[in-house]
């Protein structure tokens, strides 16, 4: 017994909801496509919001709160538009003890925001991993996907001062 | 020491599930626990009916040897039945499974990850909002402590009834 369910309505115009809807497509419309539409929803647009959440899952029969369980549990997808840079601060082991938590502290305090968030500028986001795998040259950041090793804290200092358009003192 | 669920029966096995040392770990689940949010007994609407202050009086806990976490979290009274109560959930997602093994309506999840994570209603929006949830109250009478609740009620007044539970699902074998 199923009843019939007609596709929800998509969001706004966006041409980016085609991108979605391919995937979805692809996938024959099942519900264990969820993360891969929402991998292509967060590369279309750079987040996730509520009104994409309820079309995917609506889209894909999955529950609501499972969508957003999804979406808070993976560190790829974000539910607030990104800043225009990011900078992602490993904190795995080998650079924890080499000095991530210093960075971050650091960033922290020179962006204030906490990781996970994004400036009120939307200039930059802090963000922060549990490993990228290159602990030799720990400490490591990525900024705007570009990995840096061996991070000293005025380096930082001084490519968020850059990035940051002078807001910082 | 061997998990129950997947170690498979042999001939000659030799079990013990009450030595000291498993008493020990017991103790110490049971009292990260308590550590991990704020459980007030004294306070709660399931004192005296609550399954976590069952099992930690049958373990002789008396004191908790790990030091408080006091996270604030928030209680939703949205609900115009129900409140949910954050800081006396333990996380055991009953509610979770029978809100979608059971009513269906997959209303409650849990969000986030690790130390952070809680139960939400849809879009982590109140449970009041909640345009999915059928207002059964399964959830409430599933939920082990004071998490779940029926408003109105006060200190030790809320009484689990769960038994009909086992009987839905039953009877709806039964019916094909």
């Amino acid at each position: 017994m199923s009843a019939y369910v007609a596709k929800p309505l998509v969001p706004s115009q966006d041409k980016r909801w085609k991108l979605v809807d391919a995937t979805m497509r692809r996938l024959g419309w099942q519900s264990r496509g969820l993360i891969e539409t929402l991998h292509t929803v967060q590369e279309a647009f750079g987040y996730l919001d509520s009104d994409a959440l309820k079309y995917v899952s609506m889209s894909l029969r999955v529950p609501l709160s499972q969508a957003y369980g999804v979406a808070t549990f993976y560190h790829f997808f974000s539910l607030k538009p990104s800043g225009r840079h990011t900078c992602v601060i490993c904190l795995g082991t080998a650079c924890y003890i080499k000095g991530g938590k210093e960075l971050l502290a650091e960033a922290e305090h020179d962006l204030a925001v906490h990781p996970g968030e994004t400036t009120a500028n939307r200039e930059v986001s802090l963000l922060t991993a549990r490993c990228i795998g290159s602990c030799g040259l720990a400490p490591t950041v990525v900024y705007d996907q570009e990995i840096a090793g061996k991070v000293a804290t005025e380096s930082l200092q001084k490519q968020l001062a850059r990035t940051s358009c002078c807001r910082l003192a | 020491m061997l998990p129950a669920c997947v170690t498979g029966v042999q001939e000659g096995m030799e079990v013990s599930t009450d030595s000291e040392r498993l008493q020990k770990y017991r103790k110490m689940i049971v009292e990260l626990l308590f550590s991990e949010r704020n459980h007030i007994c004294s306070v709660c609407v399931s004192n005296g009916h609550c399954e976590l202050q069952t099992l930690a009086q049958r373990l002789d806990i008396t004191h908790i040897q790990f030091p408080y976490r006091y996270p604030k979290v928030e209680v939703d009274a949205s609900h115009e039945r129900f409140v949910v109560d954050h800081n006396r959930c333990i996380l055991c997602t009953r509610c979770v499974r029978v809100c979608d093994e059971i009513e269906g309506a997959h209303t409650w999840d849990v969000v986030g990850r690790g130390i952070e994570a809680k139960v939400i209603t849809d879009l982590n929006q109140p449970w009041g909002s909640s345009d999915t949830c059928t207002s059964c109250g399964k959830c409430v009478h599933v939920c082990p402590t004071g998490a779940l609740s029926e408003k109105g009620r006060s200190v030790a007044e809320m009484h689990k009834r769960r038994q009909f539970l086992p009987y839905l699902t039953l009877m709806r074998e039964e019916r094909g």
